[in-house]
């Protein structure tokens, strides 16, 4: 069934339309969420949000609006408050870096410790261009890598233009081919 | 074209959003120039290199999260509640209390009703008998002199 009946349905209140969205959607979004807000547990948060947003105001959605422009939307907002609340709480996270498993010998390489923390250390390089790029490049960078949406969707979703997307795509990657020359060369 | 009109369209040839006549452009400048190759090289390591970031999974527990979350939101207001549970309550309190007063008044004619008649003179006149030597005119001669009249009518 199309995104937009399984909408018009949700706004009758069939509750099982409501939950093949949430299937559908939840690992894009949850996806999405995380790599923006630079850790899981409050990627996960900020996803629950969207989809409770997206419930709560079911009855404001247009059958003309792609549903999943709108909760990529609700998406990146969410995302922006979350980061900007942690900003203002100064809270960090180091949930990124965590590894919980204890040291194996016999562990195939990319499991050994070394290993671990020099992709620890990668991770945290690239997290850190990523998370230092402005909000609209960081936006659209994302929609594109993760979401893999086309020009016309992430300007749909950022409220933009497609020439917009692209001077900012094309602003993002010389930003982060200057950040992420140690990893690259 | 020139390197500045490619430079200008490499991010969209890198992302397969250009045109067909735009992409063979960039395609055929760039099988000539070795700073627009090497610049969509380093563009393409950036690419792979995003790849550090870790995809997420969602937790078991995020659909029925979801769910209570929903249904939690959906439950009436506090005030409201509380205005809903306040009403029934305040009638059954006020019912209670009816009963509470007319068992208690109940009970206490029960109890004086439960006193047999031909003793409660008898008790009273011999509680009184300590009034005896009470001073004439005083509030204890009139209660006794008032006792005497009412115990003289009764008597057939």
């Amino acid at each position: 069934m199309q995104d937009t009946d399984l909408m018009l349905r949700v706004q009758k209140g069939d509750e099982a339309a409501f939950n093949t969205i949430v299937e559908r959607y939840q690992k894009r979004i949850l996806d999405l969420c995380t790599r923006y807000v630079g850790n899981p547990a409050d990627g996960e948060e900020v996803a629950m949000d969207v989809f409770f947003q997206l419930y709560r105001t079911r009855l404001d959605y247009r059958p003309e609006a792609k549903l999943s422009t709108y909760l990529y939307r609700i998406a990146v907002n969410r995302s922006l408050n979350r980061i900007r609340d942690r900003k203002r709480r100064r809270l960090v996270s180091f949930e990124w870096l965590r590894r919980d498993r204890p040291f194996d010998p016999g562990a195939p390489d990319e499991e050994r410790p070394d290993s671990m923390l020099e992709t620890a250390e990668r991770e945290a390089l690239v997290r850190g261009a990523v998370d230092g790029l402005p909000e609209k490049q960081k936006t659209a960078l994302l929609l594109r890598r993760t979401e893999e949406l086309s020009y016309e969707e992430i300007a749909a979703a950022m409220g933009t233009t497609v020439s917009a997307v692209e001077s900012l795509l094309f602003r993002a990657r010389e930003t982060l081919k200057k950040k992420l020359r140690p990893v690259i060369s | 074209m020139n390197c500045s009109d490619v430079e200008k369209w490499l991010s969209a040839y890198m992302d397969g959003e250009l045109i067909p006549a735009r992409k063979d452009a960039v395609a055929s400048h760039l099988g000539s120039c070795e700073a627009c190759r090497s610049r969509l090289a380093e563009w393409k390591a950036v690419w792979q290199a995003l790849d550090a970031l870790p995809a997420a999974a969602p937790s078991p527990a995020f659909r029925s999260r979801l769910a209570a979350r929903i249904r939690e939101s959906e439950r009436p207001p506090v005030s409201e509640r509380f205005e809903r549970f306040l009403i029934p309550v305040s009638a059954a309190a006020v019912a209670l209390l009816g009963f509470w007063i007319g068992y208690i008044a109940g009970g206490r004619q029960a109890s004086s009703a439960g006193i047999p008649d031909s003793v409660s003179p008898i008790a009273s006149t011999a509680y009184l008998d300590s009034f005896n030597s009470v001073p004439t005119a005083s509030l204890g001669d009139i209660y006794l002199s008032l006792n005497d009249a009412i115990g003289s009518e009764e008597t057939p």
